[in-house]
């Protein structure tokens, strides 16, 4: 017997149904690979948290660089004294109000600090 | 039924492991059955999907706009080298279909319909399974097949006249 020929539309509408009616899958075996993609899901989160750990502590460092950089500056500025007029170091071997040598207590000998620029100097 | 990109927007976004769970809930069940129907042995399907999906979640994010034609770009990849290495093995009987359907073709039409496309070129199946079954549009269909869009429409078409043509064509051929 010859099956009546069905008009092209139907064909396309009945590739559908026909394939659908094939067996379904195994539920418990689709829902064991649901588990093991779900597992390999957690270390992918793990992954990005430790990305943002890591750019932290670089952020850390670099703030801590720049700290470290504009103390280190800061330190350096009393050498700027050294160039100082040289009057103004010379004052401070003389006794008097306006010479460090009154900052020590009589009896004391001066601590060894213009001195040595004075003499770099000249 | 949600949307297959909304769920992986929302994945890829916020790694939102609960609309994964959806998108995958909503698709594996037809993967698998569209693995058996391109010929893929039961058992060897479920491995198939576990391993298109595991390629999926690593690679989708990179592209998220069509997640769908993605998922069957990745499975029949798989599918060509899966065949390639079971060749040698006997294939395993597929178990009874379910029961007939109120609309749509009888079991005798469908199993005859199924059986017509089985003759088809590998591209022409594909093109028609993912087109009127997955329901992927002509555009997702090329995605998903590396083709142009133009040539998925026009070979749709031509698949479908070739089908009709060749309707009841071996049966005339045996009785008469």
């Amino acid at each position: 017997m010859k099956r009546e020929r069905p008009a092209e539309r139907e064909i396309a509408e009945w590739i559908a149904p026909a394939f659908e009616r094939l067996p379904a899958a195994d539920a418990r075996r689709l829902a064991a690979i649901e588990r093991r993609l779900l597992a390999q899901l957690r270390p992918r989160r793990r992954k990005t948290i430790a990305w943002w750990w890591l750019l932290g502590l670089l952020a850390a460092g670099a703030a801590s660089a720049l700290w470290w950089s504009v103390n280190y500056d800061s330190t350096e500025k009393p050498v700027e004294s050294r160039s100082a007029p040289l009057p103004a170091a010379d004052e401070t071997n003389r006794p008097g109000p306006a010479g460090r040598a009154d900052s020590t207590p009589a009896g004391e000998p001066a601590p060894q600090r213009g001195p040595t620029i004075f003499e770099r100097e000249h | 039924m949600p949307d297959p990109v909304e769920l992986i927007h929302l994945f890829c976004r916020d790694g939102d492991a609960g609309a994964f769970r959806e998108f995958y809930g909503s698709q594996s069940p037809r993967l698998w059955k569209f693995l058996v129907a391109r010929g893929v042995a039961p058992n060897d399907a479920y491995d198939l999907v576990a391993e298109a999906f595991l390629r999926f979640i690593q690679t989708v994010c990179r592209d998220p706009r069509a997640p769908r034609a993605f998922l069957y770009r990745i499975a029949t990849n798989l599918r060509i080298d899966a065949l390639r290495r079971a060749r040698a093995r006997p294939t395993e009987p597929l178990a009874e279909e379910t029961a007939d359907q109120a609309d749509g073709p009888g079991v005798g039409e469908a199993a005859y319909l199924r059986e017509r496309v089985a003759r088809l070129p590998e591209r022409e199946q594909n093109l028609l399974l993912l087109r009127y079954w997955i329901g992927l549009s002509h555009r997702e269909v090329a995605q998903a097949l590396d083709l142009p869009e133009g040539t998925v429409r026009r070979q749709c078409t031509e698949a479908i006249a070739r089908l009709r043509e060749s309707w009841g064509e071996d049966e005339t051929r045996a009785t008469g």
